[in-house]
């Protein structure tokens, strides 16, 4: 049990690049065969998001506030999050900006000594989508962890491809047609 | 009497600030074109739509050998787009494939072009906002408001140096569509090489190339054309695709802020995508014309895009 404590504490350390390098391997093996940690480990990314966008006021929190919602509406979600709120989230509440650009590290390392081992992309698991039911119409498409049940539609995400790198010609700034394509999996039929 | 002169003296001046606001908003405007061609920046951001969020690093340089950009998914499966000048890869690991295309029309956004922004006052009310903090930064907030049903709203916030710091998406309701929101950003003399290059091992995956489009001018005409657009939406390029199944043509229609893709093929069954579609800010809406199928995508409502899709006809 105590063991198992010191690898979720890894964890967190790993999501603020605070673990030796060659240790990374190591976690990144029991994180492709442990559930628990990846759930973990998106959770942290959840949490991370929600508190490094710099919420603004009220008026304009739309998206950001309903994401709020359901996850605090989301029991599993927010037994997790009072969890992880003695280490982790209570360090990035103080240094938001400082975690995005230590997360940007992570992330480098973790490609870097994940994919010589082929597929185990999966460590990085996806952001589940929530039980918001404003979620819906197109959760399925946005969240990372499509249902691989349903086929792919290859000539609608086409167009979308197609679409967005040609809307970077036109548009205001160069990032969002871009963010669009990598924003959303493939869509299914 | 004093008080006459004075009643006065604030009527004018609540005239002139009523005045100036616009001009401001569009200096404000055109600053986004200049930072976009010659910034080099890189930072993390918020991508939010459909209630998900994403976070996403940006990098951006800008020299004498053109632009170069990547931009990376953070969270979860790393989807990757890297752009050098003209040509466009997209890294999809989840289905392992890669997918490279050219781009070869130039920027016709009039925020790049240094057109004069003020054509924008025809289809959106401009004016200036608070000034608010992004991502550690002072930016202006500048709103545009459609005045029309057939696009968008948009609030920019823009750092000193026109770099868009948050950007959101509003339907008419004014609730956000979209947002896209910087937690971090360095704005750097020059980006470290290591920043631009892909991390992740490509072995295994497999490679589309798409072939480079050929623009469709006076010399070589296209088989289509629209017949109704909404007023301050224009042409900005026709392109024939030559695809497996076929030729594609594709038409790009813009007002300078929204951007609406036509794609017109040969009708198959198996593929067609018929009807309503969105995906996040993007709605889509397909139909038969013929033995062809015209399918129409933009970041504007879904009833622009049928609209649009209902006015292809052939041309003669």
């Amino acid at each position: 049990m105590a063991g198992n404590e010191q690898i979720k504490s890894q964890v967190s350390s790993f999501m603020d690049g605070e673990i030796e390098k060659d240790e990374v391997s190591l976690l990144c093996k029991r994180m492709a065969n442990d559930q628990e940690l990846r759930e973990q480990w998106r959770d942290y990314h959840l949490i991370r998001d929600v508190l490094t966008q710099q919420l603004p006021e009220q008026s304009n929190v739309d998206l950001s506030a309903r994401i709020q919602n359901a996850l605090s509406d989301e029991p599993a979600f927010s037994a997790k999050t009072k969890t992880a709120s003695t280490g982790l989230v209570k360090r990035l509440s103080g240094l938001a900006v400082a975690a995005s650009v230590a997360i940007l590290g992570v992330v480098v390392v973790l490609n870097t000594a994940v994919q010589p081992n082929g597929g185990e992309t999966t460590i990085l698991a996806s952001n589940t989508p929530t039980s918001n039911a404003a979620v819906t119409q197109v959760a399925e498409l946005s969240s990372g962890s499509v249902s691989t049940d349903q086929p792919m539609d290859p000539r609608l995400n086409k167009y979308l491809v197609d679409h967005s790198e040609y809307a970077v010609s036109a548009s205001v700034h160069g990032i969002l047609p871009y963010a669009r394509i990598v924003g959303h999996p493939p869509v299914r039929k | 009497m004093l008080r006459i002169w004075l009643f006065l003296s604030l009527l004018f001046c609540g005239s002139m600030a009523a005045h100036s606001q616009p001009a401001d908003a569009l200096a404000w405007l055109k600053k986004i074109g200049e930072a976009q061609k010659k910034l080099n920046y890189y930072g993390t951001f918020v991508y939010a739509h459909d209630g998900q969020l994403e976070s996403m690093m940006i990098v951006h340089s800008s020299s004498a050998e053109g632009e170069r950009e990547r931009l990376v998914h953070l969270n979860g499966i790393a989807r990757e787009v890297i752009r050098n000048n003209d040509l466009v890869t997209c890294i999809f690991p989840e289905e392992k494939s890669v997918l490279v295309a050219h781009r070869n029309n130039l920027s016709t956004s009039p925020f790049v072009q240094s057109e004069s922004l003020e054509i924008f006052e025809a289809y959106y009310h401009i004016s200036l906002g608070e000034k608010e903090r992004i991502a550690g930064v002072l930016t202006q907030r500048i709103d545009l408001e459609p005045k029309d049903v057939y696009r968008y709203g948009y609030r920019f916030w823009v750092s000193p140096e026109g770099l868009l710091l948050r950007s959101d998406l509003l339907d008419g309701d004014g609730s956000a569509i979209e947002q896209i929101m910087f937690t971090d950003i360095h704005l750097v003399e020059k980006i470290p090489h290591e920043l631009m290059s892909p991390k992740i091992d490509l072995t295994g995956f497999k490679w589309f190339r798409q072939e480079p489009t050929v623009a469709l001018d006076e010399s070589v005409k296209g088989r289509w054309r629209v017949t109704v657009l909404p007023d301050g939406f224009s042409l900005k390029s026709q392109n024939l695709h030559q695809e497996e199944g076929g030729r594609v043509e594709h038409m790009l229609i813009s007002d300078g802020l929204a951007s609406i893709s036509i794609f017109i093929e040969k009708y198959n069954r198996d593929e067609a995508r018929m009807g309503d579609f969105r995906v996040g800010a993007l709605n889509g809406f397909g139909r038969p014309l013929g033995d062809y199928v015209v399918v129409v995508v933009g970041d504007v409502p879904l009833a622009t895009v049928r609209l649009i899709a209902e006015s292809v006809v052939a041309n003669d």
